[in-house]
């Protein structure tokens, strides 16, 4: 997992790297979100009651960008606390499309990161004839898809993004995935 | 700016919130050997195979074959947070074993003329007509024999399986009523019914309803009645209590060996339910078996009626079921009981038509298991 992890890492500075934005050099906007997470199928029940909150910093850059469209790449950092099940920690970098329409937009985005578990559930790992409790994190692949709505104020977007994320491999009985949503809201600005 | 967001981020992880599941210490429980039995060695190395084949904390086996001495053994451990051992008492969850005991309360309403096997859910349970599809068709041995068609949310409904993972605590939390009109109501069936087999948990759910509605009483309250009292089974019951004491459920969640305590979801799942929800030890079951199939329980009439296969066009062995009899055929003949897995558990409880022989199996992790084994200790 610690493979996993670097490589993530990597591969989110050489995205950054790769999409600079050249119409705005040194512009580089910081998006914070804070979000409602639960393990679930996709749907939109639920967010509400009893919420698991988290929170998300990140930053994006563009591959290209018009006065309609942006082709984007984002790098995030985020937590939540989802009670009786885990503490999530992740990084992860998505690909992005934006479409604007007047001050409102829409983007989707698609992604893989790192997620780094803090299981409230005891662990326990077989030595000879006895089981002994191990720590309590570990790292899995999160994989993102995410859909957002916003509106674009003069020096800030605000928005909400429905995202749905994995952390695999799960496995317990052939299921390869287990499947989380979060519904966000955040804000996003540029930093000087 | 920038160092300042940086900082609060840092400060959050910093304190991210501790959530270990707290397990409580359990007390203290009698064991009683059974090493002087002769066949201790032979049975107690069977046990320790099993345990170490399905990657179990713990495991139980009892043993009865008429003509020797009971022998119940118990290896490993029940309680990993606490290094508490299985013992020979252990009380577990039992699963889907709980399926004979709302059957055999059933059938005792049924000899004391509540109602019939033939009466339809709709006239029984009117609160369902109108949510659950052709309710006044299904019958009530259409739901002891899994003949109803109606959907089954523990096997088949992802949102189920992941509103467990999600919140146990209100899973475990939600009355029947939230959790048939979350789950149930308005589905459509399989199949018309009595046309087919399709094992459902559900019906389970509408027995122990019905039990309860036509009788005033609760599920505990007809089992004491019905069962636990007059077999004696002191350690057997169903209500939702504190359970520190019951052996606690683990499984390999990320298929990497790695155990998890799931606990939680066991009882969200189970505890309190009709269909799954009954706490025992080897030795109440093994009693439970022996007085059902010495028709202790219910008459020999009413037990030859539970051991039919009921669906008459039935010709594969995944449809040999009875009335809350699962039909087995081994290599030691036709066995009946009920095979038991919750999430961290499995139980499976047999009786042997041909030597009148009774096997209780238990391991506290949830994984699926080979017990051909067994065939050849109970011929």
């Amino acid at each position: 997992m610690k493979t996993i992890f670097l490589v993530t890492i990597a591969l989110s500075l050489g995205v950054l790297a790769q999409a600079q934005d050249p119409a705005k050099p040194g512009k580089l906007p910081l998006t914070i979100t804070v979000f409602s997470e639960s393990v679930s199928m996709p749907n939109f029940r639920n967010f509400f009651k009893h919420p698991n909150l988290g929170i998300r910093i990140g930053t994006e850059l563009y591959y290209s960008r018009t006065e309609n469209r942006h082709l984007l790449q984002t790098v995030n950092l985020g937590y939540y606390y989802h009670k009786d099940l885990q503490n999530g920690f992740y990084i992860t970098s998505e690909f992005g499309y934006r479409r604007f329409f007047n001050n409102t937009f829409v983007d989707l985005t698609a992604g893989l990161g790192y997620l780094l578990i803090d299981s409230a559930l005891p662990r326990y790992k077989k030595t000879g004839n006895d089981y002994q409790p191990i720590g309590s994190t570990f790292g899995r692949i999160m994989p993102t898809l995410g859909l957002g709505a916003g509106y674009k104020f003069k020096t800030l977007s605000v928005f909400s993004r429905y995202e749905l994320f994995g952390e695999m491999p799960f496995g317990y009985k052939g299921v390869p995935v287990l499947p989380h949503k979060a519904l966000h809201v955040g804000t996003r600005f540029n930093l000087k | 700016m920038k160092p300042r967001i940086i900082l609060i981020f840092s400060l959050l992880l910093a304190v991210a919130c501790s959530n270990e599941v707290i397990v409580p210490v359990p007390p203290m429980q009698e064991d009683i050997s059974y090493e002087t039995h002769p066949k201790n060695q032979l049975y107690e190395t069977a046990l320790r195979d099993y345990r170490n084949a399905t990657n179990s904390p713990g495991s139980v086996l009892l043993i009865h074959r008429p003509g020797e001495e009971l022998w119940i053994g118990a290896v490993g451990k029940s309680n990993l947070a606490h290094n508490t051992s299985m013992n020979t008492n252990s009380q577990f969850r039992t699963g889907s074993v709980t399926k004979m005991f709302t059957a055999v309360v059933i059938m005792k309403l049924i000899e004391q003329g509540k109602f019939t096997l033939e009466d339809k859910l709709a006239n029984i349970l009117p609160t369902v007509n109108g949510k659950i599809p052709e309710a006044d068709q299904i019958t009530i041995r259409h739901l002891l024999g899994h003949l109803s068609g109606i959907i089954d949310p523990p096997n088949e409904s992802l949102r189920y399986q992941a509103d467990i993972i999600n919140n146990p605590t209100d899973m475990y939390a939600m009355t029947l009523d939230e959790t048939l009109e979350t789950y149930v109501y308005g589905k459509a069936l399989h199949f018309t019914p009595g046309t087919s087999y399709s094992y459902s948990n559900t019906n389970y759910w509408l027995l122990g309803k019905i039990a309860e509605r036509t009788t005033n009483k609760t599920l505990q309250m007809l089992m004491e009645e019905i069962i636990l009292t007059p077999l004696g089974l002191a350690r057997t019951y169903i209500e939702k209590r504190d359970d520190r004491n019951v052996t606690r459920g683990y499984a390999d969640l990320y298929n990497n060996g790695i155990l998890m305590d799931v606990t939680l979801w066991d009882k969200a799942e189970g505890d309190g339910e009709a269909d799954g929800g009954l706490i025992s030890t080897a030795e109440d079951l093994y009693r439970f078996m022996n007085g059902l199939f010495h028709g202790e329980l219910v008459t020999l009439a009413t037990l030859e009626e539970m051991k039919k296969i009921q669906l008459p066009t039935c010709n594969t062995p995944y449809c040999e079921y009875g009335l809350g009899l699962e039909i087995w055929r081994t290599d030691a003949g036709i066995a009946y009981g009920h095979n038991g897995g919750l999430v961290g558990i499995e139980a499976n409880v047999l009786y042997y038509e041909d030597t009148g022989g009774i096997s209780v199996l238990y391991k506290n992790n949830g994984n699926g298991s080979d017990k051909s084994w067994l065939d050849s200790l109970m011929k």
